[in-house]
């Protein structure tokens, strides 16, 4: 029931905020009664959800979840107790999301850059149309009435990406890599990004477990992907899964990346992408209406990509290098890669894809590369965290089967 | 041997990240615990310091609706400016990294707030 409630709760805050910010971007008032048509259409998506089969636990198990419940607990209080006090939740986040239940619109004077500072101006906003809702509901625009919000994606993502390991690993090594994640300090104990933050990492990655999840539960329709005898079930999935791809990809500008990286992992329908293009769609739509303000350009970067080649060692060396650093990431990233060498299938691909990419995007940065470094790598290494914990339950099932 | 080694990997895996985050969740719990009590307001001055008692008093004695420009008195305030804007909002808000682009701006706010750590004033330029 705790999977099915997790699964449930990531569905309805994805579907709220994605079909939120399609409704947005066509002009669509963002009042309560725009909510209260977005939370039935979140319940019919959730209703497909089934409850699945409950696994037996084992003693490791129980004993590896108490220890995941310490950080939870901690979130908790914090979240209860604690204002918001991290940078891009107040500065970029939180702020869009005031704006919204204010303005009831993402094409108001806020977004327009008439009013407030405006960060990174053309951020999809699947978190903030969400935690607007929240807004909307109690009356308040004061940000504790949505902190329960990210603490319960938190937990969720936790809970969904333990799901995942299960059906590739087994219980007991799912409850372990699961209470390493939930003990990563980059998790646990980072301020900016971290579990008590308002950032909208955590919600990437956690819908990242969820389409991770819904690949484990499916791997074998991927091998049947080129089959012409596809069953209905094959289809409602493909459908599903385009879904879960949507939400990753409107919910940070990396979430496309992201995206691809599952796409491919999975080899389900080319069906799975309608979701994402029609999100796509709506987001350059609404984006064509919103001055870039505070912000990259990266199509306009990328543009120059030929004569920044040169920045790639020193890019490499800014994200890797953080991989090692002890006191953030323990043996983590080790671990991770010792399971890519076992693996060496579509999982590390995908892994080493967004990797990749995230190299890139410093190699082309107008920034000096450190100092973006210094701000913002080990935050996209956590979006990594999904796919290293996968590769790591690949490569205990490994050691089991050999 | 291969259960040795799985276990093994486990608590490579597990424990150095259970020592580096525990010293943090400690701290995490101690502050929330010391917050009990308080009103939000309180909290919030105990957690941002003293930057945030001036912006709800600017925000009670400025004129309603009225524009302000924040600008930081030295370059490692920029981020108390920004998240000024935050706390000021639904107040529009605007940060200017110096008088000079405050000045050049086309139609910059009438009320300029110098920004540093401790406080925020309101300032001619």
């Amino acid at each position: 029931v705790i999977e099915w409630l997790a699964v449930a709760f990531l569905y309805a805050v994805g579907s709220i905020g994605l079909l939120g910010q399609i409704a947005g971007a066509l002009g669509i008032p963002l009042t309560l009664p725009t909510y209260g048509v977005l939370l039935l259409a979140a319940l019919v998506v959730v209703s497909f959800e089934k409850v699945p089969k409950r696994e037996p636990q084992t003693p490791i198990a129980w004993a590896a979840t108490m220890l995941t419940l310490l950080p939870i607990a901690v979130l908790i209080l914090n979240t209860v107790t604690t204002p918001l006090s991290d940078y891009d939740g107040r500065v970029t986040w939180m702020l869009k999301a005031k704006a919204i239940a204010r303005e009831h619109s993402i094409t108001g004077p806020f977004f327009k850059g008439q009013t407030s500072r405006n960060a990174h101006s053309q951020y999809p906003l699947l978190m903030p149309v969400a935690a607007a809702g929240i807004f909307e509901v109690t009356g308040s625009d004061d940000d504790r009435v949505v902190r329960p919000l990210y603490s319960l994606i938190a937990i969720a993502f936790l809970i969904v990406l333990r799901a995942a390991m299960q059906r590739v690993a087994g219980v007991s090594a799912a409850a372990v890599i699961t209470a390493a994640v939930a003990w990563l300090p980059q998790f646990a104990a980072d301020n900016d990004g971290g579990m008590t933050s308002g950032y909208s990492d955590l919600p990437m990655i956690a819908f990242v477990s969820l389409a991770l999840l819904t690949v484990s539960r499916e791997s074998e329709v991927g091998s049947r992907a080129g089959d012409s005898r596809l069953t209905a079930h094959d289809l409602r999935l493909s459908w599903r899964f385009g879904l879960q791809l949507a939400f990753v990809a409107c919910v940070k500008n990396e979430g496309v990346v992201l995206a691809i990286a599952l796409f491919f992992l999975a080899r389900f329908l080319w069906k799975s992408l309608l979701p994402v293009a029609i999100t796509l769609a709506a987001l350059a739509f609404w984006r064509a209406h919103i001055p870039l303000e505070y912000d990259e350009n990266y199509p306009q970067l990328l543009r120059h990509l030929g004569a920044k080649v040169s920045n790639y060692p020193e890019a490499a060396s800014a994200l890797l290098s953080r991989m090692l650093v002890f006191r953030v990431w323990g043996a983590f990233w080790i671990l991770a890669a010792i399971g890519a060498l076992i693996e060496r299938k579509r999982l590390a691909v995908a892994s080493v894809f967004v990797l990749f990419v995230y190299i890139t995007t410093y190699a082309v940065t107008n920034w000096t590369i450190a100092e973006l470094a210094v701000s913002s790598a080990h935050r996209l290494l956590l979006h990594l965290v999904p796919f290293a914990a996968m590769l790591m339950a690949v490569s205990v099932r490994y050691a089991r089967s050999r | 041997v291969r259960r040795l080694i799985l276990a093994i990997a486990a608590l490579v895996l597990v424990v150095p990240l259970v020592i580096e985050s525990g010293p943090a969740l400690l701290f995490t719990t101690r502050l929330a615990l010391s917050l009990r009590g308080k009103t939000w307001e309180e909290r919030r001055q105990v957690a941002f310091g003293g930057y945030y008692r001036d912006v709800v008093a600017l925000n009670r004695t400025l004129p309603a609706g009225a524009s302000v420009a924040l600008i930081p008195r030295r370059p490692e305030d920029r981020d108390v400016a920004m998240f000024s804007v935050y706390h000021f909002y639904p107040r529009p808000a605007r940060v200017y990294f110096s008088v000079d682009e405050w000045h050049k701006a086309p139609e910059h706010p009438r009320y300029v707030v110098f920004v540093d750590h401790s406080k925020l004033e309101v300032g001619q330029p």
